[in-house]
C-alpha cells in the first residue's frame, strides 16, 4: 500500500506544476462520481441533523416547530445535569463500557489468532461463521433467549442447577449478577463479528516475515506472538479509538432487552435517559441536549486517544 | 509531499462547503415552511372574512364544497392480521356514502396504538398530523395541547355544521371542554361498562383443594396457599408501570375525600398515600408466603402473563374479556382437565376495604382539532362527526352488513354471525376504532338490550355464564366506583416528571414487594423521600394549588 502510494505520488510531481482540485477532478472524475452517493449519505444523515441540535438550547414545542420555538441558553443543560438519574446514567454508561472495552475488545483479536491458527480450511470456515452468527440477531430476541436461559424459575439453565439439587443463580435479577450476565452475553454477540476485520488484516501480512521467523526458529507461538500480532497492531489501535468514542453511548436496545424491574442498578445510561426522555415523554430539548453532551465528550474521548496512539507511534486516525 | 497536503487542504475546502451548503439548504428548507403557514394564515383570514358574510356566519356545505377538501382522519393501529386501518371496506364505504356526497377525501391516518404519542409528536414536529388529534385519558390530551397541536375551538362553528353530534357532546364540552379558559376540546360519547374487566380463576383447582370461590383478598390468599401445597400454580400478576389503579381495593373503607383528589391519578404512581403502603404490605406478604408469582415483573405485558395463565403456572388472569379471546381453548388445549370461572371484583380487597373501581369520566375519546386544520377543513371534519352520528351510520359501522356480518333478532339486537369472513369482515374490535369519535359503546338503549347485545360481542361461544356473572359481580360494587379529578388548568409538573417517577416507581416497588417483611418498612420510608424529591412533592404541590383554586372536577 505504502509503496504504491508513493509511486502515485512521484507521477504526480513528474506531471508538471500545475496544482489543484480541480485538475484532479478532471482526470479521476468517475471515482469522484463513485465518491457522491456516500457522500450524500454522510451529509443527509449525519450533517443535515445537526441543524436539529438547535433544540437543546431552546424550549422546544414540536407543533411551533424549531424556528418558532424560544432561545432559552444553557438553560435547559442546567435542568439536565440537576435531574436525578443524570449522575447515575454517566457512571452506569462509563462503568458498563469500560467493562465492554476490557472484556469484549480484546476477544475478537484472541479469535482472530486463534482462527488463523486453524489448519483445515473447511472447520475454520464453519467455525467463523458460527461465531458471527449472534451479530445478526437483533437484541430482543438475544434478550428474549437470555430469560428463557437464565430466568429464576423457568430458565433452562436454572432448571439445571435446581434439578441437580442447588439452589438457583439469579443471572438476570440481582444487580452484581446482572452485570456480568450482560458484559458476557456482549462478548458472546460481538466477538465473532469483530474478528472479521482482524483476519482480513491479518491476510495482509507478509508471509516472508513468517518464513524468516521459522529460520531464526520461531514456533507457531511466537510467530503469532511476534510477527502477526504486530502486524495487525494498527488495525487494533485505529479500532480501539474507535470504540473510545463509544465509551460515553452505548447500546440502547441492548439494555433495554436485557433490563427487568428487579435488577436496576446499573440499567439506567445515557441512551436509556434518552429514549426514556425523548421518546417516552417528548421532552424533545432535553433528550437532544443529553445527546449532546455525550457526542462532545465522545468526540473529545476520540481526539485525546488519536493523540496519545500518534505519540506512541502509531497513525492514528485524524 | 507538499502536493498530499495541498490534495488534503482542497478536499477539506471541498467537504467544508458542502456542508456549508447542506446547513444553507436545510435553512432554506425551514424558511420555505415557515412561509408557507404564513400564507396558509394568511388564506385563512381571508376565508373566514369571505365566508363571514353570508347569511348566519358560516358557509353553508351541505351541498358539498365546491373544490375537493381532503380531512385527515386518526384510526388505531392494533396489528390486527390481514386489517388494513387505513384502506378496507369500512373506509371505502365512508368515502363513497360521505366523501363523494360532500367532495370530501376522507383519508385515514393509522396512529401505532402501542406507541401512539410517539407517533403523534412525530406527525405534529413534521406538520403532517390528523386534523383531529385525540387520546383516550386526559393528561395527555392536555400535554398535545401544550406543545401547541390544537386550535381553540369555535362551539357557535361546530353547532353549525355537527348539530346533532353537538347536542350529544354538548354537556360534556362545557364541564371538560374547556382548558385555561379556552374551548379546546369535544367528546365521544360514553355509556361504559365494566364487566368486560374479568378475573378468571381455575375452578378445577379450586375444587382439588376444596375451597370455595373466594370472595375477599383473604380467603383468596387462603385458596392460594392450599394451591401451593396441593403443588398446584400461583396467583398471577404483571408489572404495573402504567394506569395505576392497582390501589383502588385497598383506599379503605372510609377513605378521606381530600387523599382522593390529590392522589388518584392514572398517570402518576401515589407511593406515598396509605393505600399503596397496604398494598405493598399485602402484596410483599403474598410473595413471601411463596403463592404470589415471584417473577411477575417479567410480565411486561398482557400476553406474558397470559401464556403463565395458559401453561398453568398461574390459577388466575385478569383480562378484558371478547369473543374472539384465545386464552380458554389455549388453557383447553395444553391442559383439557382445566375449568375456569370468573371471580368477584370484592376477592381482590382486604376486609376492612371496599371494591372501589376507576370509574370512567363521563365521556370516551378526547380529542381537539390540529392547530394547522383550516376553516374548510374543520366544516368538513365537523359534518364527517355529525354524519357518523347518524344512528344508521353507526349502526352499519358497529355491526357491518346485515344478513352477511350479522342478522337482527326479534328486540331488534344484532346477532353476530359466527367466525364471517367476507370482505365486510369488521375489525377485530367491531369497528370501534372509527366509530370511537362518535360514543364509546354501542347503545340499543336499554341496558338489558345492551347486555345482550354485549354477551354475544364478549363471550367466547359457550362461555356466555362467564359475561353474565360477571354482570352481575360489578352490579354488586357498582357504588363504589371513584373519579379521579379532572383539572381544568395543565398541571405542568406531571408532564414534566411522569415518565421519571414511573422509572423510580417501578424499580421501588418491585423491591419492595421481592424483599424480607421486616425491610419493607424501612425501605418505603426510604423510596418515598427519594420519589417526593425527584418531582412527586412537586406535582402534589401543583395539584394542591389547583385543588385550593377549585380548577378541578371531582365527583
Amino acid at each position: 500500500m505504502k509503496n504504491s502510494e508513493r509511486m502515485t505520488n512521484q507521477i504526480r510531481t513528474n506531471r508538471g506544476k500545475k496544482n489543484g482540485f480541480l485538475r484532479y477532478l478532471q482526470r479521476d472524475w468517475q471515482l469522484y462520481v463513485l465518491m457522491i452517493l456516500p457522500m450524500l449519505f454522510i451529509l443527509v444523515f449525519k450533517f443535515l441533523p445537526y441543524s436539529g441540535l438547535s433544540i437543546a438550547f431552546k424550549d422546544y414545542k414540536v407543533a411551533k416547530g424549531y424556528s418558532g420555538s424560544p432561545w432559552v441558553g444553557f438553560s435547559v443543560f442546567q435542568k439536565v445535569f440537576g435531574k436525578r438519574d443524570f449522575g447515575q446514567a454517566v457512571g452506569n454508561t462509563l462503568l458498563l463500557n469500560i467493562l465492554d472495552l476490557v472484556f469484549s475488545f480484546p476477544m475478537p483479536v484472541i479469535l482472530a489468532l486463534i482462527l488463523n491458527e486453524i489448519k483445515n480450511r473447511y472447520f475454520k470456515s464453519v467455525m467463523q461463521t458460527l461465531l458471527y452468527l449472534p451479530h445478526f440477531l437483533s437484541w430482543v430476541i438475544i434478550g428474549g433467549i437470555g430469560y428463557s436461559l437464565f430466568s429464576i424459575s423457568s430458565g433452562v439453565v436454572n432448571v439445571l442447577i435446581q434439578n441437580a439439587g442447588h439452589s438457583p443463580i439469579p443471572f438476570l435479577q440481582d444487580n452484581t449478577w446482572w452485570l456480568i450476565s450482560y458484559v458476557l452475553i456482549g462478548v458472546w454477540q460481538s466477538m465473532g463479528w469483530g474478528t472479521i476485520i482482524y483476519l482480513a488484516a491479518i491476510t495482509g501480512v507478509n508471509s516472508e516475515l513468517y518464513e524468516a521467523a521459522r529460520v531464526d526458529g520461531a514456533g507457531r507461538l511466537k510467530q503469532c506472538l511476534h510477527v502477526t500480532l504486530p502486524c495487525i497492531r494498527s488495525t487494533i489501535v485505529t479500532l480501539l479509538i474507535m470504540n473510545l468514542g463509544k465509551l460515553m453511548g452505548g447500546s440502547f436496545e441492548r439494555i433495554y432487552a436485557l433490563a427487568n424491574a428487579k435488577a436496576t442498578e446499573f440499567t439506567t445510561t445515557i441512551p436509556v435517559l434518552v429514549y426514556r426522555w425523548g421518546i417516552e415523554s417528548g421532552k424533545f430539548s432535553e433528550a437532544t441536549a443529553l445527546g449532546l453532551f455525550q457526542s462532545v465528550i465522545g468526540l473529545f474521548l476520540v481526539v485525546l486517544a488519536d493523540y496519545i496512539a500518534k505519540r506512541l507511534g502509531e497513525d492514528g486516525l485524524i | 509531499m507538499r502536493k498530499g497536503k495541498g490534495f488534503k487542504r482542497a478536499a477539506a475546502f471541498g467537504l467544508a462547503s458542502m456542508m456549508a451548503a447542506g446547513v444553507l439548504s436545510g435553512c432554506g428548507a425551514k424558511v420555505k415552511v415557515s412561509a408557507t403557514t404564513a400564507n396558509d394564515k394568511k388564506e385563512e383570514g381571508n376565508q373566514t372574512e369571505a365566508s363571514k358574510t353570508e347569511g348566519n356566519g358560516f358557509t353553508d356545505y351541505s351541498k358539498g364544497f365546491p373544490e375537493n377538501v381532503t380531512i385527515k382522519i386518526p384510526v388505531y393501529d392494533r396489528g390486527f392480521e390481514g386489517w388494513d386501518p387505513a384502506n378496507n371496506y369500512y373506509t371505502r364505504w365512508i368515502q363513497k356514502e360521505f366523501g363523494e356526497k360532500y367532495n370530501v377525501t376522507v383519508q385515514y391516518v393509522a396512529i401505532n396504538r402501542q406507541n401512539e404519542i410517539a407517533d403523534y409528536m412525530q406527525m405534529i414536529a413534521a406538520g403532517n398530523a390528523p386534523d383531529i388529534i385525540y387520546h383516550y385519558d386526559m393528561p395527555q390530551a392536555v400535554n398535545y395541547n401544550s406543545e401547541g397541536a390544537m386550535q381553540e375551538l369555535n362551539l357557535e362553528e361546530m353547532k353549525y355544521y355537527a348539530p346533532d353530534y353537538y347536542k350529544k357532546a354538548e354537556k360534556n364540552i362545557n364541564t371538560y371542554g374547556k382548558l385555561d379558559g379556552k374551548n379546546t376540546f369535544f367528546f365521544a360519547e360514553r355509556n361504559p361498562i365494566y364487566y368486560n374487566w374479568v378475573t378468571l380463576i381455575r375452578q378445577d383447582w379450586l375444587d382439588q383443594v376444596g375451597k370455595e370461590k373466594p370472595t375477599t383478598r383473604e380467603e383468596l390468599q387462603e385458596a392460594a396457599k392450599a394451591w401451593k401445597e396441593a403443588g398446584l400454580g400461583k396467583l398471577g400478576d404483571q408489572i404495573i408501570n402504567k394506569s395505576y389503579t392497582y390501589e383502588y381495593p385497598f383506599i379503605g373503607s372510609s377513605p378521606d375525600k381530600k387523599d382522593l383528589n390529590l392522589y388518584l391519578d392514572l398517570n402518576v404512581a401515589p407511593l406515598t398515600w396509605s393505600a399503596t403502603k397496604d398494598y405493598l404490605k399485602a402484596r410483599n406478604q403474598e410473595f413471601n408466603d411463596g403463592i404470589l408469582d415471584p417473577e411477575f415483573y417479567l410480565n411486561t405485558d398482557d400476553a406474558a402473563w397470559k401464556a403463565d395463565f395458559v401453561a398453568g403456572n398461574v390459577g388466575t388472569y385478569s383480562f378484558y374479556i371478547s369473543a374472539n379471546t384465545d386464552v380458554i381453548n389455549s388453557l383447553k388445549a395444553n391442559d383439557p382437565k382445566a375449568e375456569v370461572s370468573v371471580i368477584s371484583p370484592t376477592a381482590g380487597v382486604p376486609k376492612d376495604s371496599h371494591a372501589y373501581y376507576y370509574k370512567y369520566p363521563p365521556y370516551g375519546m378526547i380529542m381537539g382539532i390540529n392547530s394547522k386544520t383550516d376553516e374548510k377543513q374543520r366544516a368538513a371534519v365537523f359534518m364527517f362527526l355529525n354524519w357518523m352520528s347518524q344512528p344508521d351510520n353507526l349502526f352499519f359501522l358497529q355491526n357491518g352488513v346485515e344478513g352477511a356480518n350479522y342478522t337482527l333478532d326479534s328486540d331488534g339486537i344484532a346477532e353476530p354471525v359466527k367466525d364471517f369472513k367476507g370482505e365486510s369482515k369488521l375489525s377485530n374490535n367491531n369497528n370501534k376504532d372509527y366509530w370511537c369519535l362518535v360514543t364509546e359503546m354501542a347503545d340499543y338503549g336499554d341496558e338489558e338490550k345492551n347486555l345482550k347485545a354485549n354477551i354475544r360481542t364478549l363471550a367466547p361461544a359457550g362461555y356466555e355464564d362467564l359475561v353474565k356473572q360477571s354482570y352481575d359481580y360489578t352490579k354488586e360494587v357498582e357504588q363504589y366506583g371513584l373519579i379521579s379529578p379532572i383539572f381544568t388548568k395543565s398541571v405542568e409538573s406531571t408532564g414534566e416528571y411522569a415518565a421519571d417517577l414511573t422509572a423510580m416507581w417501578q424499580e421501588f416497588y418491585v423491591d419492595m414487594i421481592t424483599c424480607k417483611p421486616e425491610e419493607l418498612d424501612a425501605k418505603y420510608e426510604k423510596y418515598c423521600k427519594e420519589y417526593l424529591d425527584n418531582g412527586y412533592q412537586e406535582i402534589l404541590d401543583e395539584k394542591q394549588k389547583l385543588i385550593d383554586s377549585g380548577d378541578f372536577i371531582a365527583q
